[in-house]
């Protein structure tokens, strides 16, 4: 479990950080493709807190519900309080190419590839949870 | 020498490789910009996928950008990606531009 590890909110350091958070799923989701999306996931949540929140710090917390064979994230950091999931998301999947926009597409990916995702701003820090269950095979999760 | 094009000319190639990461992907973007410089030049670009192990967003975005900058009359190819990989261009729906193959077949 990892639980508000703190990270300078520095570009340099997404590969430590994605390696922190994989590191800590490899130990409950065994499906590669699902691996694969949650690191893409903690990526473009982490990339946009970096680059736009002004916060000095981003603040990581990763757990495994085991009842309830969950997964949660939560983001946290001190910067301008912002809501992403109020951002419509413009990506067009089925728009031609010339019609897509290349932003957007991080914000996209994860509201499209988790289950559930929330905002609050609490104690002057902006969190964002994203929530992910897993049934039957679509993940192994190994929490013994 | 560059990191990730391999040769510019009618059939352009640029070897995909290892994490694309956020704080990675403004190095393929450069070089790709460098390519596209040489557009009337090129007929075919193909992203060679074999040993790339991760992708995200800003990465994906590079090869879009390739794509639109090229327009319409270059065909641009994605060779021998992961499912990982490819699972995250589908999601994006980008797979529909590319001619995505298991080997370069031309």
């Amino acid at each position: 479990m990892l639980k508000n590890v703190a990270f300078p909110a520095k570009r340099e350091l997404l590969p430590e950080m994605l390696k922190k958070i994989t590191d800590e799923i490899d130990k409950y989701v065994k499906d590669s493709k699902w691996l694969n999306r949650l690191k893409v996931c903690s990526e473009e949540i982490l990339i946009n807190i970096i680059d736009y929140s002004g916060s000095d710090k981003v603040y990581i917390t990763c757990e495994f519900l085991d009842a309830e064979k969950t997964l949660r994230f939560e983001f946290a950091d001190e910067g301008t309080p912002y809501n992403p999931l109020e951002e419509k998301s413009e990506v067009d999947i089925d728009a031609d190419i010339d019609e897509r926009s290349i932003g957007g597409l991080g914000i996209f990916l994860y509201t499209t590839m988790m289950d559930k995702m929330e905002y609050r701003y609490a104690n002057g820090k902006n969190h964002l949870i994203a929530i992910k269950k897993f049934s039957g095979k679509e993940a192994m999760a190994v929490a013994e | 020498m560059a990191k990730y094009v391999m040769e510019i000319g009618e059939v352009s190639k640029v070897k995909l490789h290892g994490h694309i990461d956020a704080s990675i992907a403004p190095e393929l973007m450069n070089e790709l910009k460098t390519l596209i410089a040489r557009k009337s030049e090129i007929k075919k670009l193909v992203f060679f996928a074999e040993e790339l192990e991760y992708i995200a967003s800003a990465g994906i975005r590079s090869v879009v950008f390739a794509k639109q900058k090229l327009g319409a009359n270059v065909q641009v190819y994605l060779i021998g990606a992961s499912d990982t990989v490819l699972d995250v261009f589908k999601m994006t729906g980008i797979d529909k531009f590319l001619t995505v193959q298991n080997s370069f077949e031309g």
